[in-house]
């Protein structure tokens, strides 16, 4: 089988920044339920996926990204 | 000289005369603490992740500063864990010098 090689978005265009204060981009690289996905399914290199979990973290510790998604709520 | 930047979360209760006279006295706390603001940005009411307190609104606010005082971080955080209004506050260190804005 082959696969099509996948290319690392934040490689393409570098004026794409990876910032926690940017929670619309970091919405694209969580799961619906707001795991963080891994790069062997987006195709994001190793330095960027690095720079992601961390924008990633803190967006969430400040209530920009959820922890969990689908939480029921009251 | 070190650079940080503060995010944090102002209750949505808060009329607009109190969200900036609270900015206001957190830039003073943060002047007093030995830092010269950089970037004041205020992002206004937004929707919040989950909620905090009870509250599902809140109104962000990201202030850039630089200091040579050690213990800023330790100071300023303490602070706004005391202060009333304010939900959640986060502070992260730069690598380099932010741009300045012009207003």
């Amino acid at each position: 089988m082959i696969k099509n090689k996948k290319i690392c978005k934040f490689c393409e265009n570098p004026e794409m920044k990876i910032s926690y204060k940017k929670p619309k981009t970091l919405k694209k690289f969580i799961t619906e339920s707001g795991k963080i996905v891994p790069r062997r399914t987006t195709g994001t290199c190793a330095k960027h996926q690095r720079k992601l979990t961390k924008a990633i973290k803190r967006a969430r510790n400040i209530a920009l990204l959820p922890y969990q998604y689908n939480v029921l709520e009251d | 000289m070190r650079y940080y930047e503060t995010m944090f979360i102002i209750s949505s209760d808060y009329e607009k005369d109190k969200i900036s006279y609270l900015i206001e006295s957190v830039e003073k706390e943060m002047k007093d603490n030995g830092a010269n603001i950089i970037n004041t940005d205020d992002w206004g009411k937004r929707k919040l992740a989950y909620r905090i307190d009870h509250e599902k609104y809140g109104n962000y606010v990201v202030i850039q500063v630089e200091t040579d005082k050690e213990d800023y971080v330790d100071e300023i955080e303490n602070w706004m864990k005391f202060t009333e209004g304010i939900l959640a506050y986060m502070t992260i260190k730069l690598d380099e010098k932010p741009v300045e804005k012009n207003k």
